[in-house]
């Protein structure tokens, strides 16, 4: 914690067979906990809503191969910071992306398409 | 290196939260700079690197440098007593430990990075890399 708030913040919500977590501020070492909790108290596909994440490293990157190992997960409108990661990384075709505000997330095409 | 590099510094205690309060550093010394967000993501892979490996570094320093080229050091300072790897604050059994993720952070580096290495600086232990400007 610091005097800007938590560098995590975490929101879930049931719709379906899905959940959507929401996620905004830091994913990194000493926050991926945050988010793997949020995803073990979930039931169903998940689906992680990254629009406000404002900075991720290979410590979330690993913690989001590890769900996506155990659940279906859709990454939902990823920030310009997960876009350059999976770049980076060269997992850009690793995950299923989606812009769909709803379940199941996808929109009309998947994002992967155009990363 | 080069000796005319101006350097900036900080350091930390070795726990979870110091890839954080690195990047806030970093972020501050880069504010005006395009390069921000990829020297904000290559502080936070090495010092992230240390915590998974490092087995008797309580501190790091990270130093900061933006001309005449972009360079980032994080210096390892070794305990004389070399002690377990200190288990970081905040981490529960639910963490994924995963072997493949040293790597991966390493890779990130070197994408970012037009040269990246580890040197012995006396007793320290640096990684350094250096950033192209854009």
């Amino acid at each position: 914690m610091n005097a800007a708030g938590p560098p995590l913040e975490v929101s879930s919500a049931q719709d379906g067979r899905w959940t959507l977590i929401t996620v905004s501020g830091d994913l990194d070492i000493s926050t991926v906990v945050t988010l793997f909790d949020a995803v073990n108290n979930s039931n169903g596909d998940v689906a992680i809503d990254l629009a406000d994440l404002r900075f991720v490293d290979s410590s979330g990157l690993s913690t989001l191969l590890e769900i996506r190992s155990e659940r279906t997960l859709i990454l939902v409108t990823p920030s310009n910071a997960v876009i350059k990661l999976l770049k980076l990384a060269q997992l850009s075709d690793a995950f299923t992306v989606g812009r769909g505000v709803g379940p199941p997330y996808l929109g009309h095409q998947a994002l992967s398409s155009t990363l | 290196m080069n000796a005319a590099q101006n350097f900036v510094e900080q350091t930390y205690q070795l726990s979870n939260r110091a890839p954080g309060a690195a990047r806030r550093f970093v972020r501050s010394v880069f504010a005006q700079r395009a390069e921000r967000g990829a020297a904000e993501l290559a502080v936070s892979e090495l010092i992230t690197n240390v915590i998974h490996h490092a087995t008797s570094t309580p501190r790091v320093t990270v130093r900061v440098s933006q001309a005449p080229v972009i360079r980032l050091e994080v210096v390892q300072h070794p305990s004389e007593t070399p002690h377990p790897a200190t288990p970081a604050p905040g981490t529960s059994r639910s963490w994924p430990q995963r072997t493949e993720l040293t790597g991966r952070g390493l890779g990130i580096v070197d994408a970012i990075s037009q040269d990246w290495g580890y040197e012995r600086r006396g007793n320290d232990l640096v990684a350094w890399c250096e950033i192209p400007a854009t």
